[in-house]
Parts: structure tokens; sequence; C-alpha cells
């Protein structure tokens, strides 16, 4: 057996200098740059730091005006609060949240430099941007709490809250990254699963009990208690993070840049399919059904039933209905409920996603392409009619028309979604004077959400 | 040298790697053969560290080869499907970037003249050939010390002077006392430089 050699390892700060100051010298080289437009940044942080002072402002000068709020409310927001945890640690997971594109795990992370020492101004980064996230969420939710503008001092330990418990999150996650990804995962769909369970049994909670409240003050101590240590472990942790686990969500942020870049959602929503579809379940081979139309219709509806997650997804839509028709006023309730609806219906809308986006697939297929769409819109239109029926105690007493609109209108938005024309990056532009506006391509954008809103829109007006 | 033992590797269900074993001696070549989806991408990375196998190991000189080890990255110098590029680096920036990397001296004109990168020094990646570009990713090989290579089809996008000049190149990694792991569907390759094949998915 060889023993290995020792290895001289070079500074993280010195490789990272000498990177950067290759970078610029190539950019200078070129003219071309951050450096050519660096007004766009400055006045991006011009306008959202007026609109932030602004907002202080208003906070600071109003007086306190809390509402008087059923206990329910308090156990509802502790509910959303540990979905939205639940939701950031599996984003942060999918994402990394420690992420190494291909270009820096190959031509610098390859080498024998320190690698902890390289990632640490990413962790700390990527904290500070949890912080800042945080502060807001938690500023939003002394909002709601106090049921309108809330005392300075309450909002500003809900932000400090919020802020600790973001990093917390991201630290969290990236200890989990360097150690079982897997167990970080389970705990961010407990964390949902919890959050569901609070909110179930805010609906059991009678509206004059009385619910012990924690003191914010505390929750923030706490919470920072945690993102301090969790922060000092994950640092700690970055030198064991190895190329596997830098490279496994460099392709799902290579897809959220892509899709942010050329302003298409699809391009992430397709990958995040595919992912689903990857994680399932190989599906049992099974004989079809009949010939062509029954045929096509048989296979997408077992596709529609093989679907990851929409059981799950049925589920938690269906307490979040419940939940909005406890404490949302009742014309407010059917457009939630239509939006949940679109929300399923999408989700088994797969077949119709492939058949609408592949023009080979479609040949392959034959028949016309309408009759294709609309044999795919089957599975989807049985699933969100099936799913209205579970939610119909909660609109009740119902307008009928407003009833059968739901699962029509979320097919009709998944139809319309599904079969947008790729962008068109050179169509009209209209100059507003503060910058242009691409009017055609922002059209073909809103194609499905502004039919959702439409959908949403009818719902309140029939529930007047 | 490299010890793989009892490798498993799966993608839900789907069992790409099934116990996968062999072993690999200083200045040897091993080739990894199958046809399309057998898994020899999926092994490579298993071996270098970007995919973790669901079961057994990989050893290197007897101690477990673990991608976060600065020992492990000193010795092994892989090119597999993954290789990114720094739009805004030149061809020649790009080595010395890595050869600084790993804490050694840049010496990077003999390696673009032996690659037929000379000319081409200043030129960033998105003016290259995908061929240049695969010219490059091999050069990042051969401007840091190295023990184990490890190379994914390194004959794809070459041309017949390339493919002539790999088979030569691999050969003198071998009379140096580097060992050699590739994947590859070009039997010449194969028959020329390998001591040992493990094939997959037969």
């Amino acid at each position: 057996m060889t023993a290995p050699p020792l290895v001289h390892v070079p500074a993280a700060r010195e490789l990272r200098t000498e990177l950067a100051r290759v970078r610029r010298a190539r950019r200078a080289a070129t003219k071309d740059g951050p450096g050519s437009d660096w007004y766009t940044p400055l006045l991006a942080v011009f306008v959202l730091g007026g609109l932030l002072v602004q907002g202080l402002r208003r906070v600071m000068g109003a007086e306190a005006a809390p509402l008087p709020h059923a206990p329910h409310v308090g156990l509802l927001l502790g509910a959303v609060g540990l979905v939205l945890a639940g939701m950031v640690l599996r984003a942060a997971l999918a994402l990394g949240p420690m992420l190494a594109g291909p270009a820096v795990r190959h031509w610098v992370l390859s080498g024998v430099v320190d690698r902890g020492a390289m990632l640490r101004p990413r962790l700390a980064a990527a904290a500070a941007v949890a912080a800042v996230v945080g502060a807001g969420i938690g500023a939003l939710g002394a909002i709601v709490v106090a049921g309108t503008v809330p005392p300075w001092r309450t909002a500003v330990w809900w932000s400090v809250t919020g802020a600790g418990v973001a990093v917390a999150l991201v630290a969290a996650a990236v200890v989990w990254q360097a150690g079982s990804p897997r167990a970080g995962r389970a705990t961010g769909v407990g964390l949902v699963g919890a959050g569901l369970a609070l909110a179930l049994a805010a609906l059991l909670v009678p509206r004059s009990a009385t619910v012990p409240s924690v003191p914010v003050t505390d929750t923030a101590v706490v919470a920072w208690a945690a993102a301090l240590v969790l922060f000092v472990v994950a640092r700690r942790r970055l030198i064991v993070l190895d190329r596997a686990a830098l490279g496994a969500g460099s392709g799902l942020a290579a897809a959220v840049q892509a899709a942010g870049t050329f302003i298409e959602p699809g391009l992430l929503l397709g990958l995040l399919e595919e992912r689903r579809w990857r994680s399932a379940r190989r599906g049992r081979a099974r004989r079809g059904l009949g010939h062509r139309s029954v045929a096509l219709l048989h296979s997408d509806l077992r596709r529609a039933l093989r679907t990851p997650g929409a059981l799950t997804l049925g589920v938690g839509l269906l307490v979040v209905s419940y939940t909005a028709a406890a404490i949302l006023p009742h014309v407010a309730v059917a457009p939630v409920v239509a939006v949940a609806a679109y929300a399923i219906a999408s989700r088994v809308a797969a077949g119709l996603r492939a058949v609408t986006r592949s023009a080979a697939l479609r040949r392959a297929l034959g028949g016309t392409d309408g009759v294709l769409t609309l044999l795919h819109l089957a599975a989807p239109l049985v699933v969100a009619a099936v799913w209205t029926a579970a939610v119909l105690p909660a609109l009740l007493p119902a307008n009928p028309l407003a009833v059968v609109l739901i699962p029509i209108g979320a097919v009709a938005v998944v139809e319309r979604s599904a079969t947008r024309p790729p962008p068109d990056y050179g169509a009209a532009v209209f100059d507003t004077g503060f910058g242009a506006v691409p009017i055609d391509l922002v059209r073909q954008l809103v194609r499905g959400p502004a039919l959702l809103a439409g959908l949403a829109a009818v719902q309140l007006l029939l529930a007047v | 040298m490299l010890v793989v033992d009892g490798l498993v590797r799966q993608f839900g269900t789907a069992v790409v790697l099934a116990g996968v074993g062999f072993s690999l001696g200083p200045g040897r070549a091993a080739a990894v053969v199958g046809p399309n989806g057998a898994g020899k991408t999926t092994l490579l990375r298993c071996v270098v560290g970007a995919d973790r196998p669901d079961h057994g190991e990989v050893l290197l000189d007897g101690n477990e080869l673990r991608e976060d080890d600065p020992r492990s990255r000193a010795a092994v110098a892989s090119v597999l499907d993954d290789v990114g590029f720094f739009p805004d680096l030149s061809v020649g920036e790009h080595l010395d970037l890595l050869a600084r990397a790993h804490g050694v001296e840049p010496d990077t004109a003999p390696v673009l003249a032996e690659l037929g990168l000379e000319a081409l020094a200043d030129r960033t990646p998105v003016g290259l050939s995908s061929g240049e570009r695969r010219r490059l990713a091999l050069a990042s090989c051969f401007v840091r010390p190295r023990r184990l290579l490890v190379l994914d089809e390194p004959e794809q996008r070459l041309d017949a002077a390339g493919r002539r000049w790999l088979v030569e190149r691999l050969e003198r990694e071998k009379a140096a006392g580097c060992a050699v792991l590739f994947a590859s569907h070009d039997a010449a390759v194969v028959e020329a430089v390998a001591d040992q094949t493990v094939e997959l998915g037969a």
C-alpha cells in the first residue's frame, strides 16, 4: 500500500482573489459586463430602498390598533409558518443550498484548496439573504396578526423572529446537505404535515376558547439561538461537502436561471415535473383497453392516477379549502377553492402537456391536434370534479352554477396554460417612459393565469 | 491502488450497478465497456465521488476514496460528462487556474502545444468548437499532479489524429505509473490502451 502523498494546500482567499482578478481583467479587455450597466442595480436599490423607508415610516408613525381575534387565527398563523418552513427546507435542499456550478466544480473545487474556506462566503451570503427575506415575512405576519398596521416594536420583533427562523432553516439545510439530505427532505415533509394538522386542529377549536399565546420576544430569542448554533455547525460541515452534494442542485438552479432569463416558467416547471416522475416508483406494465380514443382516455386516466404526490396535494388542498371556509368571509371561499381545483387539475395533466408540447408525439399518436387535446382533458376534468365534490360541504350554501364552474374553469385554465405557444421575444414592445414593456410577451405569459384570475372573479361575483 | 468492491447504484427501482467490483494497479489501464444505459458513466461518477453509491466501497491505497478529502482530489484527475467552463476565462486562464487550485506552479504551454490548443490560448470557450472544448477538458488532467486518471469516453469528438494522440498519451501516463480507468465505445482505443476490461450490462 502506498501512503498518500502530502499536498500543499493553496489558500482559498488567494484563489478567489486570482479568479476575481482574471475575470475583472477579461471584462476590462472586452469593455463589457456588469460595469457597463452599473446604474440599473443602483436604480433598483434606490426605488426599493425608498419603498422600504416609506413603509417603515408608516409603521413607526402608526397608532397601535389591534383587532379582536379568535384563538384559531394564532393557530392558523402557526400552521402557515410550519407549512412555509417545510417548503423552504425542501426547496433549499433541492437547490443545495450550497451549490457550485460545473465550471467551479471542475476548475476550482476539484483542486486541493480548502473547500470549507472557499464555501464560507457563499454560506454567509445565503444566511444574509435568508435573514432579509425572513424579516420581510415576519413583518407580514405582524400585520396579519394585528389586523392593521402593527405597533413598530411588534413589527420589529416579528421581523427579528422571521429572520432568525430563516437563517436557522438555511443553516439546517446545509447541515443536512453535508450529512443526510434524505433526512432533511423528510423533515420538510414532516413540517408541512404538522402545519396541516395544526390547521385542522384550529378548525376544531371553539372560537370562544382561550389558547395560550407565546410572547414574540421569547420566540425571537429561541429562533436566533437555534440559528447561531446551526450556523456554526453548518460552517464546520462545509468541509465535508463533496462534488456529489455540491452538484446535486445545479440542474435545478440552471433551470431557475434559464426560466428567469427567458421569462419562460415552462423551463422550470418541466424540469420539476420530470424530477417528480423520476422519483416515482416504476409503473406496472398493463395491457391497454379498446382502440384509439378509448385507449388514449384509458392510458391518460391511468397516468393521472399514477401521478406522484397527486393524492397528497389533493388532501392538502382540501385542508386549505376547509380552513378558508372557516376563517374567510363566505364570498372569498369559492375563489380559493377555484384556485385549488386548478392546482390539482394541473398536477394530473402531464399527458396533456406532453401532447401539446411535442409535435413528434402528436404525429406518432395520429388524429387531429384538437381531438388529442380534448381526449387528454378528460382525466384532469374527472379528477377536478371528484375533488370539487369532496370540498362541496365547505362551499355550502353554494350557487349551483358556481360549483359547476369550478372543475370546468380549472380544466380550461389547464388547457390554456398547456397550449401556450413558446414566447415570441420579437413581439411588439410598448415604451412607457420607465422602460420598454413587451406587451405581446406579457399577453402570452398571462394566457393561463389571466383566465384563472377571471374564474376567481366570476366566483366572487356569483357568491355576492 | 484502486479497489472497487460491490458497488450498487439504483435510481428508484431501476438497478444500474449491481455489485460491480474490480481492482486496478498503478501503471495499468482498465476499460469500462458495455451498451448504452449499462451504467458506465454512473460507475465512473461513483468512483470519483460525483455520485454516491447505495452500497459498496471505493478504496484508494486501502483507504476510502472520499472526494471531500484533499488527498483524494490531489490523486484523482477526471473528465466526465459534467465539465463546465467559465464563459469569461480564456483557454489558458482555465488551465492556469486549475494548476493553482492544485498548488502547483502553472506551466500550461507544453500541454497547450501537445493538444493543439496553443493558437487558441486567448480564446474563451464559447469561441471553441465542441472538439476543441473536449481537448481543453482533457488538458485539465495534464496540468496537475495525478496518480489515477478517470475518463468518460475520452475519444468523443476527437478526430482521427486526436484519437491517435489519446492512445499515445494514455500509454505515456501508464508508463509514468499513473493508473487509468476509462469508459469507451471505441474498440480500437480499448484494444490499444486497456490491460483489463470491466464489462457492464452483459
